[in-house]
Parts: C-alpha cells; structure tokens; sequence
C-alpha cells in the first residue's frame, strides 16, 4: 500500500537514476503468471513448465564488478588522501591513473558487449578482488600512499573490506541454484 | 459496473474538531522526552566549553551537540557538511527499514571523526559557541514554523467548518438482505482481469513468477502484493460471487499460506533486530509490525466472512523459520494482538517500521478486529474503534483535516509532506469499515480541493508523489494514484469519480493480454490487484463485508463448490438460502464439464436449470454433481424440488 510514499518515492528516484545509467540492468517488468488449471474437483491437472531460466551472465557480472570496484576504489583513494589520516608518496601516479581508466574502461566495453543479467554475486566477487587488488598494488608494490596512524588497523580494514565483499559474493554465488527448482505436480 | 443499493442511509453532520492543540498530549510527551535527552547532550558540549575541557574533549562534545559540532569548531566546514549529510542519510535509512541503532552510531562516529582525523583539534570558542546555538535555534524556528502554520490550518479548519456544517454526509449502517447485498455479474473484461489474479494466486506455493522482486522492507514487498492480490479476489466473491468457492476460494488461501512462509515475512527478524534491538523473530509482537498484523489479519478476515472459519482454529496461521521454530497463530490471535497493541501505545496507533505509526496502517488493525468480531463477537471493537478514533482526531490530524501520516513513536516528530493528499485518499478506503463519518468527510476534503473531475475524466495534480508507482518505485504514472481514488470513489458512494478515473484509465492505459488474462502493461503488480479492488467493489462494499460480514442466506445456503478451471469461468453466483443462481461462461472453449453442488440438504432432491440434469439428489453430505454442456454464457438455477 502507498502508506510510505514518500519513502518510495525517494526509492523511485534512486531506481531511475541508477536505471538510466545502466539502462540494461532494468528487470523486466513481471506481468503474467503461468495460466492455471484445476480440474472439475479442484484438482491441479497440468502445471506449466516453467520458462528457462536467463542466461546467468557471470561474465558480464565480473565485468561490472571490475569496472564498480575500479571506480569504487579511485573515488575512495583520491577522497582519503585529502585528509591526514593518509600520507601519500611521489611515484608513477600518472601511469596508475592512465591503469585504472583503460582497466574500468576494457571492463565496462565488455559489459556493453554483452546483453546478459548481471548476478549480484558475480559482481561483488569481482569488485571486492578489485578493490583488493588494486590496494595491494597501490601501497605495496608501487608504494603510493601509506596510512600515517593505526596503521596496521587501518591496512587490515582497507583491505579486508575488498575481501569481505569477496566473501559475501561467494557465499551468494554458492546457494544460487544453477537449474530452475523443479515444481511439485 | 456496480449497483448502488438504496438502504436508508443515516446522515450525519462531521466537523473538523477545533480543539487540536499545538502539540496534542501523545506527541507533546515524547517531544518533550526527545527534548530532554537531547538536552543532556546538549548539556555535555556547554560543560565542556565553560569549565574549559581539554581541546580533544572539547571538540567531541562539541560533536555530541550537534552531529558534525566538532568538525565546524576546529575549522573544517565541509568535512562538518559531510558529517551532517551522514547523519542525514542515517536518519533516511532508519526512517526506511528501521535500524534505530544507525542514527546514534552515525553521530557517535561523526563526534569521533576529528578527534581520528586530526592530530591536534584546536575548536574556537565562538565557533563552539554557535555550534552550541544551532540546535536551540533550529528547534526554536520549527517551533514558530508549526505554530504560524498551526495557526492557518486551524483559520482554515474554521472556515471549512462553516461549509462542512452544510454538507449532510450519507454513511451507511448495517445492511439488510437483499436490498443491501446487490450481487451483479462479471463482464467479459472483469473476467479477464480477475483471470490474471487467478492465475497467479493458483500458483505452487513455492511458485512466484508474475509478483515483483525488489525488497522486502518497502512497499514492493511481496506481502503486500499478497494482500492486495487476496483483497481483490475476496471483493469479487463478495459482489459478484458468494456463492462459488472452488478455485476462487482456494486461490485466495494459497496468497494466505504464501504470507506464512519466511520469504515473505523473514524481513522482520532483521527490522526487530536493527531497530528495536531484540532477537525475537516473532511476526506477529504485541505493539508492533501492524504492517503485517493488520494487512494479514483483513486478508484472512475477508476470507473468513466469505468461505469457512478454519483459520479462526488454534495454530491455523503458523509462520515457520525452520523445522524447530514455528510461531502458530489464527485469526482471533491477530485481533487480540491489535487490540492489546493499542491498548498498550500512548498514540493509540502504532509502529510498523520499529517507530514509525503509519496512519494508515493502523485502519487495516481496525480492520482486523472488526473482521475477526464477526466470528466472535467480544464487544472488543468498540473499544479499539473508540480509542483509534480519539487518536485519529487528535495526534494524527491537522486543524484543516489532513491526516497526518507519520509519527516517530520515539521522538513524536512528524513531516508536513506526509498529509499529503495522496495518505488522505488511501486512507479514506481504508478507513470506511471502522469509521464512515470520517472516511466520508475525507473524501470530501479530497474533492474539495485536490481531486478534479472534468468531461467525465479525472485529473490528478502533477505532484511527484501521485505519479509514483509504488509496487515498482517507477515513476511517471498516476496509474495507482487512479486505482486508489477509483477504490475509494466507489467505496464511498460516489460512483461517478470512480466511473471517471475508470474512463481515465481505460483511455490512456495500454492492456496486455495473455491466455484470456488481462492486465494493465505500464503498471506493477500491485497497482493491478488494487484496479482489480475498485473494480470489484461498490458502494460501502468493503465496510459491509468487514464490519457487517455476508448474510446468513448466503453463508448456509447452496454454493458452487467446484468447478474446472479456467475452462468454467463463474460470472455470477448466489444463493437466498434455498435456491442457487449461478451464470458460467467458458473460458476455454466449448466444453462437457462437471460442476460440484456444496451445501445442499442432504437426501433432498433439486431441480435444476440450465445442464443436463433435470434432478439431482444431495448425498449425505450435502453434495451432488452435474453435467454441463458449456459453450456460451449459460444460466444455471438449482433449486428444492417440487
């Protein structure tokens, strides 16, 4: 009932913005059940097969969580090294940020290229590898920025949270049934 | 179309009341409370700046005064504008799904912030000062905002009044059999649009498909689409069909034992846990998530008053979690649930959300109870009406007559856009059972100044809100805005709003059709089970069938006990006790089918029209079968021989 309307009108907001952004992301709007049949006792006679699933679309899942956790990741980097909890270092910033656009890039021409659903899980597998990933990087292989207090707190949750996101993704991935579940007659 | 039965209506006069106080006694308690505890925060930052406390401690009670306080002191406004903006956010989200824990953590942490991000926080005493001063003075100028604005509404209350003194209002009282209880046949089109209900209510009760999948929390929940799916079936009994149960009666207590699977009702756990600290998963607690309680309890309710009383049996309604926790209910339950739940709030009203009292959420409690006392009567819904009714009238209403539709049960806060029109029209439907004078004096309100009828069409103003599908969050459509006026329109008795926002909609609308099945293709779910409810309904339909429940005639008398589907479609169906009157169309072709007779006097011998048989004999249990041959409408008409 529209008894939070209000509410759901800010929800419809965030949903049409998010939707015109990645307008192929729309669910299809559910319409009809399958036609129901009960016999002269009100038995059920024939249930409907139900329709195929969609194609998964774990690649282009993957892709999106690529491109989400790239973009994730510059945004949060470039806001925390403004404040002094981060102290950043000279180094091949340019090459880096060059890296990370033709990464977010390749990934979401890859999305585009495909017209597939994209699985939550997939997705959150795959930006929390990339955040991950690119933190690992980021600080200690190319040594760019560091934390200049709790450091080592600071470090455990900044990549953690990339794996935590991994972990959530996967346990979703594991319960989602790979075939349609069957009906009962 | 829908027949407007000519009982003797009772015409009363409804004023607007005009001794709504500023603050009315529930809500100036818990401002006052609110007030109080922010006081002693508030406190914590004056202490601190005049027994001149060190700087770190300083600059966090600085941000226990003001969310962000000790980020603008030390001279960092944007990261103090970040901190607002998170608190913000908090308070949406709390507002959204309930986690009352969210908005004292997000200000905890936004306190804590500076003293994490600089090395040494050096708060100015002026600034300090005036961080102290914005609280005192925001409170002080949403003070002077409501009374200013109190003070208009209760000018503009008066001058209505004065009107409303005019206006004779016809509410219907209990109705009597027949004249009261019209009973009109499908048309092709209902048929069509109930079909589409059918088939997703006859659905395996693991089975899903048609529904929308969005959340569990807000309005695209599948609870509500349940609700709304069962209420619009039950209407359809109600004014087209008692007298037929089958299919019909089955497909509504499939939506009942889909509200009772974890899928649908396991977003409570979560919102107790996150927002009123508890770890029970009891669905249905005392005080507590009526936006389950009073959408479930009507839904049975109606079901009860038309078919059998099998869910008013102990364990009847059993929610499961999982093989060892069961949490067994029935329809009595439910209504006791409400009626203790009133009881015990100080609004009278209360949360859905942990909180947060919709009012109109609380019309379905009523609902509840006033469907539950048909079965048996305790004398209980005159209390809960009463008490409702005090609460409507004074927390929750505006000196000009707009419903208020929020209240934090914690803060007694409220927001001004929540008496907006589109609350009003929803609740003047759902309202009609318990309270008609009200309901009526609504509707009125809406006509009065928000709703135009033109040329025989409607027109909703273009605010947001009443372009905003809800059962999708899709935006751009007043598609629900016109069901819901065409429900209440109808239920109130003005038939030609509800023929207008109909005409509205069926010119404008584009329609899908599926295996004889019909539905409105830019509209969820939701917003086509309630076009189904105003389809369906008719004059004080819902009010009669809830607070007054279907003759004797009908519940004793002679049904349509079953019948194949969708290859017999029933377009009307009633008994006067003896007799059955029924007319079948075939909604798959010619076709030899069999129909069960239910309710028959056992050993007697009937006559009957329009099928094979020109006699029949009930068996023992009351029961006989008969052969139809259906190719086109057919009227049939079983009756006591001789």
């Amino acid at each position: 009932m529209a008894c939070c309307a209000v509410l759901a009108l800010v929800l419809g907001v965030l949903r049409a913005i998010w939707f015109h952004l990645f307008p192929g992301r729309r669910p299809a709007e559910p319409g009809f059940a399958p036609p129901a049949r009960r016999s002269t006792d009100g038995a059920v006679i024939a249930v409907p097969e139900r329709a195929p699933a969609p194609p998964r679309g774990t690649t282009s899942g993957l892709l999106l969580g690529v491109v989400i956790g790239t973009v994730a990741y510059a945004l949060v980097v470039a806001a925390i090294g403004t404040t002094p909890l981060v102290r950043t270092f000279d180094g091949p910033w340019l090459w880096r940020d060059a890296a990370l656009v033709a990464l977010a890039s390749a990934a979401l021409l890859g999305v585009f290229a495909r017209n597939t659903p994209t699985p939550r899980p997939a997705l959150l597998v795959a930006a929390g590898i990339t955040w991950t990933e690119l933190g690992l990087v980021d600080m200690h292989l190319l040594g760019l920025f560091d934390f200049r207090v709790a450091a080592l707190p600071l470090d455990l949750l900044f990549h953690g949270s990339g794996l935590l996101v991994v972990a959530l993704g996967a346990r979703s991935l594991a319960r989602t049934p790979d075939r349609p579940i069957p009906r009962p007659a | 179309m829908t027949t407007v039965a000519a009982r003797p209506d009772q015409t009363v006069t409804v004023l607007l009341p005009t001794d709504i106080p500023l603050f009315p006694p529930a809500t100036r308690r818990a401002l006052l409370r609110t007030l109080l505890g922010y006081g002693a925060l508030w406190l914590c930052g004056v202490a601190a700046l005049a027994l001149g406390a060190s700087d770190r401690v300083t600059t966090f009670a600085l941000g226990i005064a003001l969310p962000g306080g000790g980020l603008f002191a030390t001279g960092h406004p944007a990261w103090g504008a970040v901190a607002v903006l998170g608190m913000l956010l908090a308070v949406f989200v709390w507002w959204a799904a309930g986690p009352t824990v969210l908005p004292p953590l997000a200000w905890a942490l936004t306190a804590s912030l500076p003293l994490a991000l600089l090395d040494g926080p050096d708060p100015s005493t002026v600034a300090g000062i005036a961080v102290l001063a914005t609280v005192p003075a925001l409170v002080a100028l949403a003070v002077s905002v409501h009374a200013i604005r109190h003070a208009s509404q209760r000018r503009r209350g008066a001058a209505l009044n004065q009107r409303l003194a005019q206006v004779p209002f016809a509410v219907t009282g209990a109705p009597s059999y027949p004249d009261d209880f019209p009973v009109v046949e499908h048309s092709d089109q209902d048929l069509r649009r109930l079909r589409t209900a059918l088939d997703l209510a006859l659905q395996p009760l693991d089975a899903y498909e048609g529904f929308t999948h969005i959340d569990q929390f807000r309005e695209g929940a599948l609870r509500y689409q349940l609700n709304a799916l069962s209420y619009g079936l039950s209407m359809s009994q109600f004014t087209r069909t008692p007298a037929f149960r089958g299919y019909l009666a089955e497909a509504q207590r499939n939506t009942i034992d889909k509200m009772l699977q974890r899928r649908v009702w396991g977003y409570w756990p979560l919102e107790n846990a996150w927002g009123n600290l508890r770890r029970d998963k009891e669905p249905i607690p005392v005080g507590q998530n009526v936006m389950l309680t009073g959408f479930f309890g009507l839904q049975v309710g109606m079901y009860t008053a038309l078919n059998d009383d099998r869910y008013t049996r102990p364990g009847s309604l059993t929610f499961r979690w999982d093989e060892s926790t069961v949490f067994p209910h029935d329809l009595p339950g439910l209504a006791a649930n409400v009626r203790a739940s009133v009881s015990g709030s100080p609004f009278s009203l209360y949360p859905c959300e942990p909180n947060w009292i919709y009012t109109i959420c609380n019309t379905f409690g009523l609902n509840t109870v006033l469907a539950a006392e048909q079965q048996t009567p305790t004398g209980a819904a005159e209390v809960v009406r009463s008490q409702l009714r005090t609460a409507y009238e004074s927390e929750f209403l505006r000196p000009d007559g707009r419903i208020v539709g929020v209240r934090s049960a914690h803060l007694g806060l409220s927001w001004n856009f929540w008496a907006s029109p589109s609350v009003q029209l929803a609740t003047t439907y759902w309202l009609n059972p318990g309270m008609p004078d009200l309901a009526q004096r609504t509707w009125w309100l809406i006509r009065d100044g928000w709703l135009r009828v033109e040329d025989g069409r409607v027109s909703t103003p273009r605010s947001v809100v009443s372009r905003l599908d809800p059962g999708n969050y899709k935006l751009g459509t007043d598609t629900f805005t016109l069901a819901v006026t065409t429900m209440a329109a109808r239920e109130i008795g003005d038939e030609e709003t509800a023929l207008a926002a109909e005409a509205t909609l069926t010119e404008r609308e584009q329609v899908e059709e599926r295996y004889g099945a019909e539905r409105v293709s830019n509209a969820s779910g939701l917003a086509n089970s309630y076009l189904n409810l105003g389809r369906f309904g008719r004059r004080s339909g819902l009010r009669d069938l809830v607070a007054f429940g279907p003759p004797e005639q009908w519940r004793d008398g002679p049904v349509l006990e079953d019948a194949a589907y969708p290859d017999v479609l029933v377009a009307r169906a009633v008994s006067d006790g003896a007799a059955l009157d029924l007319v079948l169309v075939p909604g798959n072709g010619p076709v030899r089918t069999t129909l069960t007779l239910g309710q028959l006097r056992p050993g007697a011998s009937y006559d009957v029209r329009g099928t094979q048989h020109g006699t029949v004999v009930a068996d023992y249990a009351g029961r006989a079968q008969v052969e139809i041959d259906l190719g086109a409408r057919t009227q049939v008409r079983v009756m006591p021989a001789g």
